[in-house]
């Protein structure tokens, strides 16, 4: 397993690259990695996170990353091809209220819907939320911007892939005839409208009756202050599922060589084929540590330090603290060997599960290392096997 | 700190919350405890720490004395229901109700909802007499963000409730949390920077909101290499007689210790950061080996974890 199944041409050929995986992996500098390859590569690139890293916006140069799109000052890293790099951090709260001014068709609107307490629940709170205006950000890069490939980065395992549902639960929840349930409007019609409706009923008082009549009557106003913007939510739901679902994207997993991390990716990648989602690329971030730093790739054992030979005897005349501290560092060296191999034996279990044509790559413990685009860059090239 | 019976841990994903919550409990069993571990979500870490099957969302025993469960959202609505409707086909049948089923899903708050409810079930169960069946009760509480959600949901959902039995709910089970004798909620971080930065805002965010009482802080995977930061000199000299006998191998080996240097420095200084920012102890635990840990590690390390977080007789 090596670089040489990149994701060179992944980068250069989808319009948009999701990158999911356990946390703690690494995953949002893969992403930015990624959208700098891709940027190297003569693209028009976005990249959409979701950590606010102090570290990653250093490494891109940029004073912070927040939820305006910012362009990432490239200078002469990514070289003659033309291509460009934007990032964005996706902050739910953020997002949702240049959502809401953007699309609020008058002011009237607007202040019934973001003073309106189950919206601010909604915003405010974090997964579902999250998905639902990732989904929105998604289409607004993808559909209405001239990018050539967007770099999407999810929140870690577990929410990782509802932004794979967030389109139909959406159009579920704003779907006419649930609104109807709520809203007061013209009978139904059919019988299966009216059994429907019937089960509307039941609905409404079972849930007064638990959660008191005032959620429910901010619920009706919410849906009442939304119904002119709701078909606009559904027309985009609708395109950004067919993004997600379409040849042009490509899903990537991102994992480290822990067993925690690996089983949490096995998850993944078993859900992902529960919903016919292929995997393209799966990247084993942190799965090794270079056993000499000035050649990353190296990861062999070191040999143990040879007392006999007459270069060591010299080395080892000059002090005799220095001598003490060459065999602690050899022993860590060899203790780093030893720990790379059982990193390697967890990387293979998981490398053996995967779908034949899927690109593998390791990538070394580096990443407290990027902190500027020349680090990220050196990382951007692993991963197109540079 | 054995009595108190409700023990939250969380973290940013990845900083190691599951091995942490899983060794606190393997102690805990081995004081004669009836420890249970909730995971929040269908992730398989506490499978993958325990080397067992599925985890599901009836408590079951994964190692001698130490239960573990899995908190399915769904299972745990319909727990909820049947309090309130007394018959489990018809809590069901709400459930399934499709309106109600599109609410719940599209509505954030209704999960954790649930999730608090079956927390207070458990939190209440005995085992027939005055016995508790479980204590403590150890709640891998996920993502950071998934915490402020649980453990704001009063906050969050004050102005949108009226009376009822949820509101009641989410009261009382908001004065179970803060209340120091009974809950306590262990912050687990790495010492890097994103993890660190999440620990202190978190901290602050809920220390001000006096939503529950902390326990010390619990570092993991603090980089010991056993160097000092004076072997730079040794480093040098080193360099120097390697460079003249054209030895690459020390070379390497001094580039490694400087890179080791480095990290521990950095480690340092990120928890120097977190002692400034946050009035609370802090455990460092060491790094250890990426293999799955044997029980006897596990029940070493929550130990060592206990020992330093909850000893001094509490």
């Amino acid at each position: 397993m090596n670089s040489s199944q990149g994701l060179g041409s992944l980068i250069a050929t989808k319009s948009l690259i999701v990158c999911v995986g356990p946390g703690g992996v690494g995953k949002t500098t893969i992403a930015a990695a990624v959208a700098l390859a891709g940027a190297k590569l003569g693209r028009r690139t976005v990249v959409l996170t979701v950590d606010p890293a102090r570290r990653l916006a250093d490494a891109l140069g940029l004073p912070g990353l927040d939820d305006e799109i910012r362009s990432v000052p490239l200078g002469k890293v990514v070289g003659e091809r033309g291509g460009l790099l934007d990032a964005a951090m996706v902050d739910t709260a953020q997002s949702y209220a240049s959502l809401i001014r953007r699309i609020a068709p008058d002011e009237g609107t607007r202040e019934r819907i973001v003073n309106n307490r189950v919206y601010q629940a909604v915003t405010r709170s974090m997964a579902r939320s999250h998905a639902y205006i990732a989904m929105e950000r998604l289409y607004d890069a993808m559909e209405l911007r001239d990018y050539e490939l967007v770099v999407l980065d999810t929140p870690p395992a577990r929410n990782a892939l509802d932004i794979l549902d967030a389109p139909e639960q959406l159009a579920r929840f704003l779907d006419t005839r649930f609104v109807e349930w709520f809203l007061p409007g013209d009978g139904p019609k059919g019988l299966r409208d009216r059994l429907l409706a019937t089960g509307g009923r039941v609905a409404k008082s079972m849930l007064a009756l638990i959660t008191g009549q005032k959620l429910l009557d901010e619920i009706v106003e919410f849906l009442d202050a939304f119904a002119t913007l709701r078909e606009g939510f559904l027309v985009r739901a609708a395109r950004t599922a067919e993004i997600l679902r379409a040849p042009t994207t490509s899903y990537t997993l991102v994992s480290s060589a822990s067993p925690a991390s690996a089983d949490d990716a096995a998850w993944l990648l078993h859900d992902l084929e529960r919903r016919t989602v292929p995997i393209a690329a799966v990247v084993f971030n942190q799965s090794y540590v270079p056993l000499d730093p000035r050649r990353p790739e190296r990861r062999g054992t070191p040999p143990a330090v040879e007392l006999s030979t007459e270069q060591s005897a010299r080395l080892r005349r000059g002090s005799a603290a220095a001598s003490q501290t060459l065999d602690v560092l050899r022993r860590l060296r060899r203790e780093a060997a030893d720990h790379n191999a059982r990193l390697q034996r967890i990387v293979e279990g998981m490398a053996a599960e995967l779908p034949e044509g899927c690109a593998r790559i390791q990538a070394p413990r580096f990443d407290d290392e990027i902190r500027d685009l020349p680090g990220l860059l050196r990382l951007a090239n692993l991963l197109i096997g540079e | 700190m054995l009595g108190r019976r409700l023990l939250l841990f969380t973290g940013k994903g990845g900083v190691g919350k599951t091995t942490m919550v899983a060794s606190v409990a393997m102690h805990a069993a081995s004081l004669g405890l009836r420890p249970l571990i909730v995971e929040m979500g269908h992730r398989a870490s506490m499978r993958s720490v325990f080397g067992t099957d599925d985890i599901g969302f009836e408590p079951r025993e994964v190692v001698r004395g130490v239960h573990a469960m899995t908190m399915d959202t769904d299972r745990a609505l319909v727990d909820y229901m049947m309090q309130h409707v007394r018959s489990r086909r018809l809590a069901r049948g709400i459930v399934n109700n499709q309106v109600l089923e599109r609410l719940f899903k599209a509505m954030p708050a209704v999960g954790e909802i649930a999730t608090l409810n079956k927390l207070r079930q458990l939190e209440a169960e005995t085992t027939g007499g005055q016995t508790r069946r479980w204590a403590p009760i150890l709640v891998d509480l996920d993502a950071t963000g998934h915490a402020l959600m649980f453990l704001e949901l009063r906050r969050t959902v004050e102005h949108l409730m009226g009376a009822g039995p949820m509101r009641h709910l989410i009261e009382s089970t908001a004065e179970m949390i803060a209340d120091p004798k009974v809950s306590q909620l262990s912050l687990v971080t790495t010492p890097d920077e994103l993890p660190v930065t999440e620990t202190i805002a978190l901290h602050g965010r809920l220390a001000s909101g006096r939503t529950v009482a902390f326990g010390p802080i619990l570092v993991n995977r603090v980089p010991t290499s056993g160097l000092m930061p004076d072997a730079v000199a040794d480093f040098d000299a080193l360099e120097e007689a390697a460079r003249s006998a054209g030895d690459d191998e020390v070379l390497a080996d001094v580039a490694f210790g400087r890179l080791a240097l480095v990290r521990q420095a950095r480690a340092r200084h990120q928890i120097d950061r977190l002692r400034t920012a946050i009035d609370l102890p802090v455990v460092e635990l060491p790094e250890l080996p990426p293999d799955r840990l044997g029980r006897t590690e596990l029940g070493r390390l929550g130990a060592g974890v206990m020992g330093a977080t909850f000893g001094g007789g509490a």
